[in-house]
Order: structure tokens, then sequence, then C-alpha cells
């Protein structure tokens, strides 16, 4: 104890800073901490410091926040690449240790070994909850198969049949009876192009025998008994559930939901066994159908689908297994098959279809309304920002499907942009790839909004302007000189800084110039029109979505303006409230004056006679554009 | 209530709902604890290497690590704090063999900026973060940016090779520093 101390006139000595911090995050020794405590509640100077240092604690982490990219928190983690590491990882590692499997059981022993220390209180917390509810949801049961049943839903969705194409798969059907034997019940082949709908019939799929085929295109009863085994091979009380359900063998996830949708029961369970996942629904014990369970087999590495099973109470097992799948080009005869207009009633196909063909395609924005796939898919890409200039469009489709098709520059785009729509809660189909792979695709469609196309274009395709300050040519050349100059720097470091300010505002402006196109194509894809009909939390979404670009663009030119005012000392008047918004025609235009004149005073890539004129003109944009 | 070491050790691994019986595959546990813990080190990883796809990458052979560790039965103390350590480590490392070396500059920063090149935000705050985190010494940003992720003094000098007391100095310095600066 030292003299102070022991005549008790401790308190008169301030608390240093870094006592007033381990404070405030828990880290100081008990007895310690009661004498800074007690401290405290006397003492008014050092509870204020105490308050400072926990404002500066929040400016910390709203740096921090600033500094960290857009996309570190919003690309998805990449669970499939990770998972396939893992595993090759784990190849490696059983090739060189004889046995190395092991589950959860085991596991948990080490689990209870963890020891974790006394946890700091700040960021904690809120890691606890993330964590708790993230790994409630991921590791009760349910979710376990309802997770890998998803993922195996991604892969279908990534992987529908090219346009052109019609995609050939065999189902072989078989029945395990008691002894294990197996005995083969036929083979059913389907065949689909990618508007999603069914076409099959037993034994080889051909469009020469179209009368055999059935096709099935809209969710009414069709007479599935045609693709399933022969009558008598299934239980009577199976037959009759598969056949109520509707339920057809193509060993697809949306067929197999169909299989359970009824089975009176919530459970689920998963396991991994060589190469595969396995899935298995129960049914309520005593199911009228006879069913006890049914078990989607699925690709390890991919999640492809590959068997269906359904296991009865006392008949053993009925297994559908995809045996083969190929790609055919989409001759005339498929066409005609596809090309049925779709007709309410399912049918059977006979004869040559009066009707002309009509196939899935892209409508445009001005013959069809909005729905609210088409809106939460917008904005889904809204918060990724793959509305400012990348080629990426949402076509609502003829079969009331939204597809969202376009080019990005890196994989790494294209996977944050599947990821994002996949976790949409209803299927989208996704053609988003770099161009590279694109090679030999399906062909890509004109932006939906064809009026805008020519000007999407060039701005999506013109790319991003550098300023070049290796001559003194850029016109404002001395003014940003002059801004950012400092005593004793060298003529190479002055021309740095002056092409990262030049960079900067012509950033800025290009910045602004994407917002404007991409509020134009809103305003044509969401245009009072299409989303009058819309619940009004729809209708809230796509407004939201144009205020955020009118608000970016606000923002922008009023940045721009101060870079601006700061070297000329032009102002920008004040906005003045109430003053009428303009239409986004009205903003596109004037974005794409100010940018010019910004690329013209910043950067040699324009010729300019008079700076002076180009600065008035550039301000007078800025002025009108950022009300 | 619970205590937050119960709770933590149970939901990092999985074990939220520890009495119900279940039989995942260690891979699929570690998958799991990836896909949860990562957003928590992407973003201190992505402070030390400056590019999204190598703090990724970082990540993911963390969590190799990890599976290797839980494979062969090493009981790991204080999971935390060792991912964080492993991790840290690990970006270091990458550092060195890309041929940066660490350094006191602020070229992190320009590594950072760069990356979020869309978000106009950041660009129109560039300059001025870069002038008051570039004022801070590596030891005490590194101090700031693992205490915002919520560990303790001591893992942090864990992770950092440091006592706690000099941890609580780097943070009180560095704190120092950008008091009353704002945006």
């Amino acid at each position: 104890m030292t003299e102070t101390q022991k005549l008790g006139l401790d308190n008169f000595k301030h608390l240093e800073d870094a006592v007033l911090l381990s404070l405030l995050d828990g880290e100081l020794a008990s007895p310690a901490q009661k004498r800074a405590e007690e401290h405290l509640a006397a003492c008014w100077t050092c509870r204020d410091r105490q308050s400072q240092l926990q404002s500066t604690i929040g400016q910390f982490l709203s740096f921090r926040d600033t500094l960290l990219p857009q996309d570190v928190k919003s690309i998805p983690a990449p669970v499939e690449q990770f998972r396939q590491r893992l595993s090759r990882h784990v190849e490696e590692r059983a090739a060189a240790r004889s046995s190395w499997s092991r589950t959860v059981e085991s596991f948990r022993a080490i689990a209870g070994a963890i020891v974790f220390s006394r946890q700091a209180a700040l960021a904690a917390v809120v890691t606890v909850v993330v964590l708790v509810a993230t790994f409630t949801d991921v590791l009760t049961s349910t979710a376990s198969a309802e997770t890998l049943l998803r993922r195996a839903e991604s892969f279908e969705t990534t992987h529908v049949p090219a346009r052109e194409s019609v995609r050939l798969r065999s189902v072989r059907m078989e029945h395990i009876g008691a002894g294990r034997q197996t005995q083969d019940l036929g083979t059913v082949e389907f065949a689909a192009e990618n508007s999603g709908a069914l076409y099959g019939m037993r034994g080889q799929v051909a469009p020469e025998r179209k009368s055999d085929l059935l096709v099935r295109s809209a969710d009414e009863a069709v007479d599935t008994s045609k693709l399933l085994p022969e009558k008598g091979a299934l239980p009577a009380s199976v037959e009759r559930y598969l056949e109520a359900e509707q339920w057809l063998p193509d060993v697809s996830v949306p067929e197999f939901r169909k299989l359970v949708a009824a089975r009176q029961s919530t459970d689920t369970s998963s396991k991994k066994s060589a190469g595969t996942y396995e899935v298995s629904y129960p049914f309520a014990p005593a199911h009228s159908s006879g069913i006890r369970e049914a078990r989607l087999e699925m690709d390890a590495e991919t999640y492809e689908p590959v068997r269906v099973s359904i296991v009865t109470a006392e008949a053993g097992e009925f297994r559908f297994t995809r045996v083969a799948e190929q790609s055919a080009p989409r001759t005339e005869e498929w066409a005609k098959i596809f090309g049925e207009p779709s007709s309410p009633a399912l049918r059977v196909h006979g004869g040559q279809s009066a009707a002309g063909p009509t196939k899935i395609s892209p409508l445009t924005y001005a013959n069809s309304v909005a729905s609210e796939q088409e809106v939460a898919a917008t904005a889904a890409l809204h918060k990724l920002d793959a509305c400012l200039g990348e080629e990426v469009y949402v076509f609502p489709m003829s079969d009331g499907t939204v597809l969202v098709q376009g080019l990005v520059d890196r994989t790494e785009r294209r996977d944050a942009i599947r990821g994002a729509l996949r976790a949409l809660p209803f299927p989208v189909a996704v053609e988003v790839s770099t161009p590279k792979e694109w090679v030999g695709g399906a062909a890509l469609f004109p932006p939906p909004d064809q009026l805008a196309a020519t000007s999407l274009q060039r701005g999506a395709g013109a790319a991003v302007t550098i300023a070049d300050a290796s001559g003194r040519e850029i016109p404002l050349y001395d003014e940003i000189a002059r801004r950012v100059t400092k005593p004793g720097i060298t003529d190479e470091e002055l021309h740095q800084r002056v092409a990262s300010f030049s960079n900067e505002a012509v950033t800025l402006s290009r910045q602004a110039l994407l917002h404007a196109w991409a509020l134009r194509r809103l305003d044509t894809e969401f245009a009072e029109r299409r989303i009058a009909q819309l619940p009004a939390g729809t209708r809230q979404i796509a407004e939201r979505l144009r205020s955020e670009h009118r608000q970016a663009i606000s923002k922008l030119t009023r940045r721009q303006a101060e870079l601006l005012a700061s070297l000329t000392g032009h102002t920008l008047e004040e906005a003045v409230a109430g003053e009428s918004r303009q239409d986004s025609e009205a903003v596109l235009r004037l974005a794409e004056r100010q940018n010019l004149l910004m690329r013209r005073l910043f950067t040699m890539s324009e010729p300019v006679d008079d700076t002076q004129a180009s600065l008035n003109l550039l301000f007078d944009a800025l002025h009108q554009i950022s009300r | 209530m619970h205590s937050d070491r119960a709770l933590n050790s149970a939901a990092i691994l999985g074990f939220a709902k520890a009495e119900t019986p279940r039989k995942l595959p260690l891979e699929e546990v570690v998958v799991e604890a990836y896909v949860s813990v990562r957003p928590a080190l992407l973003s201190y990883l992505h402070h030390i290497v400056g590019s999204t796809g190598e703090a990724e990458d970082v990540v993911q052979i963390t969590f190799l690590k990890l599976f290797d560790q839980l494979q062969k039965n090493i009981e790991i103390l204080e999971l935390r704090g060792w991912l964080y350590k492993v991790a840290h480590n690990l970006a270091i490392d990458s550092l060195r063999r890309h041929g940066r070396e660490e350094s006191a500059s602020t070229e992190w920063l320009d590594g950072l900026t760069a990356a979020g090149d869309s978000a106009e935000d950041r660009m129109i705050r560039r300059q001025q973060v870069r002038q008051i985190l570039g004022g801070l010494n590596e030891r005490e940003r590194r101090c700031l940016m693992l205490r915002a992720e919520g560990l303790s003094y001591k893992e942090i000098g864990d992770v950092l090779e440091i006592s706690a007391k000099s941890v609580s100095v780097y943070l009180t310095r560095g704190l120092k520093k950008i008091e009353g600066r704002a945006l």
C-alpha cells in the first residue's frame, strides 16, 4: 500500500486513462476495480473522462466500419468452395492415416474440454447472440436436411438446360425386396427445357412418339401412373398416394417436396456416406399411404440429386435412380412439343398441335406488370450495387417466373450475385457469368428496357476513366496543384497528388452518372403502371430503391461541387425546399452533362476550349441535379 | 443466466443444444463453425492483408487447421483466441510471402479503399480516414481491431505475443490518438 493510500487520500488522485479503459472493459483485478469504482462514484472529472473514452470507442468503431470494403460484409461465405477444400484436405490426410472417421459423439468430449476465458463485454454479447441463432438454425436436424435440400435446389436452379437444347434424363426404377433382392421395374425418361415443365414417358423418350408423352405444364392433375412402375408393382396404397400427390419420379427437388408434402410429420434427418448426402423425411407412423419414409440422395460435392427412395412399411424399398442425363439439340420436333401454348389442363399429347409454338421468353416492361419476385430480385441486386453499370438484368418471363441474366467481370462478383439471389425465399433462374464462361453458352437477351438500351450499353461498356496527370494539359492542373501541394514535395509527388485528386473527382462524377442510369432503369422497370397491382410493402421497396439512387446522386454531386469550390471559390446554392423533383430522364441528361464536363476539366480525354465556360456549365448542371 | 463461457464454447463448436444427440460428421461441424465465425475473422484479417480474396484464403486455412487439431483429439484451450492467433500468424506469413513487409505505413489503407471501389461514401472519406488511422502505429491498430472483435486483453496479448498490460497501454494510446476526430 502506498503512503497516500494509507492516509486514505487516494481519491485525490485522478484515474489514469488506462485504468478508466480497463474498468470499462472489465479488465481490472477486483481490488483495483473496487478502488476505481469508488473513486469514480466520487469524481465528476473522471466520470466525464470515462464517457469521453467511451465515445472515442464509438468513433473508432465507425472508422473501422468505413474502412471495410462493402464486399467483405456482403459476399456470402463460399461454403461450397470451403467444403470442397476441406474434403480434399480430409482425403489427403486420410491417405496418410489409416482411420480417421469420427462423429460428433466423440468430438463432444473434446468440446467439453474447451475452456473460454472470461468474455469481454463489448462485442461478445452480440457475437454470442448471432452465433447461437445461427447454430440453432443450422444444427437442428430439420434445418440440416432442409439446408441440404436447399443446396440441391440451388444446384438445379443453376443447371437448367441451356436455350436451344433439351435435357433428357433417364431414371431407373427398382424394387428392393425383403431379402435385399433387386427387381428391375423399367426406366422412365424425362425431357425438359428451361421452362421448368416436365415431359416424360416410359422407356426412351422421343419426339416421334409424341402420343405417349406425358406433359405437365401446370399444377393440375394428369395421369401420373403412366410414369410410375406398372400397375401392381407398387402397393395400392402407395400408388394412390403418389398419384394423389401428382408425384413424378424425375429425381428432382420440387418433385421430392411434393412427395413429402403430405407426410404428416416434421421430422427430418441427414447423413453423409461415401460421396453422397442423404436426407430422410419420415412419414407419420401408420401413414395411410403405407410409406415409412422418403429419402433423397445427392452428390456430396455438387448437391446434384441422384436418387429418391420410397421406403414402405411392408413392401420394401422403391428406388428411383438417375442413370443417364444428356443434352440434345432442340430440334423442330422438340420445338413443336415444347412450343405448345401452356394449357390450363394437363394433358396427354396426341397429334399435331393446332397452335403455333410459343416458348418461354422474356417480356418487355411495356407489356407486363411487375411481380413481387421481380421487385425482390431487383432489390437484391441493388443491395450489391449490381445496378451501377453492370450488365445484369431482371427479366419478367412469359411463364410468370423471373430470370436474372448478365455478364460480370469477375468470378467473385458472379458468386456474390448468385449467392444473393439464391438467398431469396423463392427460386430465381440465374444466368450470370463472366464473359469467358459465356462463350458458347445461351444467347443474351437485350436489356428489358429497350429504350434505355443504347445509353446503358454505352455507359456500361465504357472503361473507368482514369485521370491522367502525366502532362500539364489538364485544364485545371494549376488550380489542383495549388490545392494539393505541400512545402518541400518533388514535382513527381505533386503529379501524383494531382492525379489522385482528379481521379477522385472523376470517380465521383462517374458514380453519379451510374446512379442516374440505374434510377432511369428503375423508373422504367417499376413505372406506376407496372407496380400498381402490388401490395403496399412491395411498392415501398421499389420506391426505396429509387430514392436511394436519388440520394446518392444528390450526395455525390454536392461532394463534387465542394471539391470544385475548393479549387475555384464557386459555391453551390442551397437547394430550395419544396422544389419539384425532376424526372429520371432529366436527371440522366444532367448527369451525362456533368460527367462530360468533369472529364473535360479533370482529364485530357475530352478537348476543352474554354475552361471558365465549362466550369460555369458544370456548376449549373451540378446545381440542378443536386436538388 | 448462462455463463458466457459455456454459451460461447457451445456456440462456436455447434453445440448450442448439446443435449440433442446428433451425428454430424466432424467436417460438417467445421464447415458450420467456419460459416459462423468467418465474418468476424474476415474483417480483422482484411485490415492486415488488405484484400478480400487473401483474407478469405487465410480464414479457410485457419479452419483446415482447426479440423486437424480436433481430429487429432488435441484439446484447444480458449478456442477463440486460438482461431485469431492462427489466423493472425497465417496473415503475417502471407504478407511476407508476397514480399510485403509489415510496416507502420498507411499502405494497408490503400488496399482497403481500392477494394471497396464501388462505394462512393468510402471514396469521400478516404482522405480523412487515412489521416486519422494512419496516425496509429501497427500495434495500436491491431490491439484496437482485435478489441473491437470482442477479444479480452489476454486473448489480444496471446495473438500479438505481448502482455495484457501492454495491450491496455496500446489501447489507451490508440484511443487518445483518435480522440475528437470525426469524419
